[in-house]
């Protein structure tokens, strides 16, 4: 699966949470821009956990670009048994 | 109001003027948010964030989806009260069991690792509920009380 691929399953996710679609870019920032709040951000994970088959971990000292958890996603989904 | 007052992973032992507090974190929450989650979700979904023993707790309570909110926001202030929030550890490394008259938290793995670093023997842990959200507050004491010149 490619990474633009990724990037669309998560633009999806973000819509179907209430997100306008022409909001989101793939420098599109979860907490600065879209306010994700932290209950917000594990459903996000449970989205891609479900759709995806990997498990990511969105807390971190970073706000995450939609492109960075795009990289996140498919780094998790070269390891072995992941997804 | 519903309320808890109680217990860490340990009785706290203060002596005497030293009040040996490492940190204190509060967290809000909504319960309707959890009761999505739970209709949404599998268990094993859920898994992702809380641990076997937290799930089986909270969906064994009469309100499951408060139980659950009580525990996520246990988390997120566990991760306060330790001044990492959840950079350094997984969510299922907090377990929170809420019970009527109480909130016991034990730390796991890395949660565990991250409170000895920073000096943290007991967490003391309550919570409130007040239409539809949960209130958590926990408070890091030290593990050990060592007298300081005054």
């Amino acid at each position: 699966m490619s990474q633009t691929m990724y990037l669309a399953t998560l633009t999806d996710i973000l819509v179907e949470m209430g997100i306008a679609a022409d909001s989101l870019t793939p420098e599109t920032r979860l907490r600065a821009d879209l306010q994700l709040d932290s209950t917000e951000t594990v459903e996000v994970a449970l989205q891609i956990k479900r759709r995806l088959g990997v498990n990511i971990k969105l807390e971190a000292r970073q706000d995450f670009t939609l492109a960075q958890v795009d990289a996140l996603i498919a780094n998790a989904a070269a390891v072995p048994g992941s997804a | 109001m519903k309320s808890g007052v109680k217990s860490g992973m340990k009785s706290p032992h203060l002596c005497g003027p030293c009040i040996p507090v490492r940190g204190l974190g509060l967290d809000v929450v909504a319960v309707e948010r959890f009761e999505r989650w739970l209709a949404l979700y599998a268990r094993s979904e859920l898994a992702l964030v809380f641990a076997e023993a937290e799930l089986a707790h909270c969906l064994g309570r009469a309100n499951p989806s408060q139980a659950l909110a009580v525990a996520f926001a246990t988390k997120e202030a566990v991760g306060k009260t330790l001044g990492t929030g959840l950079a350094d550890f997984d969510w299922w490394e907090v377990e929170a069991l809420p019970g009527d008259l109480g909130l016991a938290v034990q730390l796991h793995g890395r949660a565990r690792t991250v409170a000895q670093s920073r000096g943290v023997g007991t967490l003391i842990a309550d919570w409130c509920a007040w239409e539809g959200y949960v209130l958590v507050q926990v408070l890091a004491l030290a593990a050990t009380c060592e007298p300081t010149d005054t």
